[in-house]
């Protein structure tokens, strides 16, 4: 588990800007943000297309550098981090899911889940313990060995969520993971990781579009441009 | 750990299968460098052993001893130490097929249209077939029959020049061993011979080895000794028994390779050429297995995304890289080893004709066969799995480097 920060942060963004070079122009796509997060919160990161989401969830997660500022998860600032100390970090302590494609097409669902409790080296009988489990707690039992193209798009979406949730990371990152699903299963899906949260105390932060999950999450961040320009705390 | 490669092998199988077009093709490809490998070493050992073989059988054999210095001046005096005693121990010890004593000397031919200077070969009738090729060269008259004396094999061309047949009478002239006496000697064509090379038609005359003797006066005295050995192999042994035992003071002992240094530095060479060729071959299918990953990986760019999003080590992903360039490999080596195998036996059937090509002073008479050998089926094989991962490292690195977020944002 990440060390618990004095004020329980488990995100800190101190002036985080980002610049695309497409070429010889410059894109902003982040203009100075600063957020902090907190354990066990549900927030939701909205706003239009091009305001900034993917790219704030992919610097939280460590799977891009800022062109200025500084990122810290649980305290530790990520640009301190060697390439391999950052993979064995997110690996530890973030959970990924992404609106699609976001299986190993070739790996079973029991692989899919079971791939980053290998790469944790946890034990054989600990690591089939575990993906059962969770593959159950997502409504997948039975449906173990099916590949992803064998599944239903919201089928798919529940072992990435078993898969991020299987390490009992301390972040869940979801970038806009109802969006290829109908009303329905987007909604089961949201219910699921809503009990997930409660149950387990894991801090989710999802980008969406979604007026379903900004309606469901405690805490909404609406970014415009690549600024924060509302943050609402709800009951 | 261990469960964690298994995974990597059953994904990258998996992976393989997927484009199964591709995989094939590029498997082929790889294959068919494989197969060209084995088929040019298989060629090049039938080439090989029939040079050999041509080299040592046609005169040679596979060791000779002479006096030493003999070979150098061809002096008549430098004859054989204890000639008489070596040929009866060698003809007793357990790795020798067959030993031929000869006298090999310089003279003069002379019938009453012309007259030639002549390498003389004095042989014992009995011994000699074992160990050269005179008695099936020979296209008219009679080879040498044992104890009969006063005849001579002439080679074809010779024998026209000196415008002679089977049965005509010529003379030798030759100087005697120790005195330079000049002595003369006439002698019935007892044959006419033609080997494939036409210096050794113009240049030989074979006759009797005690009538050589006689007429250069060198009593039982010889110049060489050919030696066959059961196995062509001993000759190599340089530092086994045999070589401490039979060389001894004042003579030699030379094995085909030290006696035609041509030849061996010829197969030497042949060494080199399968190298040169086995990394042309391979730098073309390195293409194509970089190709093929490249593609594969662009294919893949996202779940390359997501695999590094998740927490897989730069190392663990040029990994996969490497396993599936392995697989890929092993699949290739099977084919190849397969084709290979196929075509080499095939062409091995048939044979190629090289008739009449001279190649390092060697005429081929045969068709060449190319041989197969188990080596062939490990050692290319080896060379293409690891060249199939050297080709592999660049990819692997590509993927080991890849910052996630942009992998994923390449492919959307």
């Amino acid at each position: 588990m990440v060390q618990s920060h004095p004020n329980d942060e488990v995100i800190r963004l101190e002036g985080v800007t980002k610049v695309y070079r497409m070429g010889e122009v410059e894109v902003p796509a982040l203009r100075g943000v600063d957020l902090v997060v907190r354990r066990g919160e549900f927030a939701a990161l909205a706003g239009p297309s091009g305001s900034g989401k993917t790219t704030l969830l992919n610097l939280i997660g460590g799977l891009d550098v800022p062109t200025e500022g500084r990122v810290l998860l649980a305290g530790r600032p990520l640009d301190q981090m060697s390439g391999r100390e950052l993979s064995d970090f997110r690996r530890d302590h973030i959970g990924f899911i992404f609106q699609a494609y976001n299986l190993i097409p070739v790996l079973s669902a029991y692989e899919n889940v079971e791939y980053v409790l290998l790469l944790q080296r946890v034990p054989e009988v600990e690591r089939r313990k575990r993906v059962l489990e969770i593959l159950e707690a997502v409504g997948l039992k039975g449906m173990e060995h099916r590949r992803p193209a064998q599944l239903s798009g919201g089928q798919q979406q529940r072992v990435a969520v078993a898969r991020a949730m299987v390490t009992r990371p301390d972040l869940i990152l979801a970038d806009e993971p109802t969006a290829n699903l109908d009303s329905a299963t987007g909604e089961a899906l949201l219910d699921m990781m809503r009990s997930l949260n409660q149950q387990y105390g894991m801090t989710f932060l999802f980008s969406t579009h979604d007026p379903m999950i900004m309606e469901r999450a405690r805490r909404l961040i609406l970014l415009r441009d690549g600024r924060v320009v509302q943050d609402e705390r709800r009951g | 750990m261990l469960a964690y490669w298994w995974l990597l092998i059953r994904a990258a199988a998996r992976n393989l299968s997927r484009n199964r077009r591709r995989t094939l093709l590029s498997s082929l490809a790889i294959a068919l460098g494989l197969a060209a490998l084995i088929f040019t070493d298989g060629l090049i050992r039938g080439m090989v052993a029939d040079m050999v073989r041509l080299a040592t059988d046609l005169m040679l054999g596979h060791a000779q001893i002479h006096a030493e210095g003999f070979r150098q001046e061809m002096e008549l005096e430098r004859t054989v130490r204890e000639g008489t005693t070596l040929l009866r121990h060698l003809e007793e010890h357990p790795s020798v097929a067959h030993v031929a004593p000869r006298v090999v000397a310089f003279g003069m031919i002379s019938s009453p249209s012309n007259v030639a200077s002549v390498t003389v070969y004095g042989i014992d009738p009995r011994r000699e077939p074992p160990l050269s090729q005179v008695d099936e060269a020979i296209i008219a008259g009679e080879y040498l029959v044992p104890h009969e004396r006063g005849r001579v094999l002439l080679g074809q061309k010779l024998a026209e020049t000196l415008r002679v047949q089977v049965g005509d009478r010529i003379v030798l002239t030759a100087a005697q061993a120790e005195t330079g006496e000049l002595a003369m000697s006439a002698y019935r064509v007892g044959g006419i011979f033609a080997f494939a090379s036409r210096e050794m038609n113009t240049t030989l005359v074979f006759l009797p080895l005690q009538d050589a003797q006689e007429l250069y006066g060198l009593g039982e005295r010889v110049h060489e000794l050919a030696i066959r050995f059961w196995d062509i192999r001993e000759a190599d042994h340089l530092s086994g028994s045999f070589w401490s035992e039979f060389q001894t003071e004042g003579n030699e002992l030379l094995n085909w390779r030290q006696l035609m240094p041509e030849l061996n530095s010829t197969l030497a060479a042949v060494d080199v050429q399968m190298y040169i060729v086995g990394a042309i071959l391979f730098a073309i299918v390195a293409f194509g297995i970089i190709n093929t990953l490249f593609m594969s990986l662009y294919e893949r760019m996202f779940e390359f995304g997501v695999l590094r999003a998740i927490g897989t080590r730069p190392l663990q992903m040029a990994g996969m890289i490497l396993t599936e360039a392995g697989l890929l490999a092993v699949v290739s080596i099977v084919l190849g080893n397969l084709l290979g195998a196929a075509v080499t036996a095939a062409v091995a059937q048939i044979g190629l004709d090289y008739t009449g090509i001279e190649y390092v002073g060697i005429t081929f008479h045969e068709p060449i066969r190319p041989v197969l050998a188990w080596s062939q089926f490990y050692r290319y094989p080896i060379w293409v799995f690891l060249f199939t991962l050297l080709a592999a490292i660049y990819p692997a690195l590509y993927a080991a480097r890849l910052r996630p977020a942009k992998a994923m944002r390449r492919s959307l």
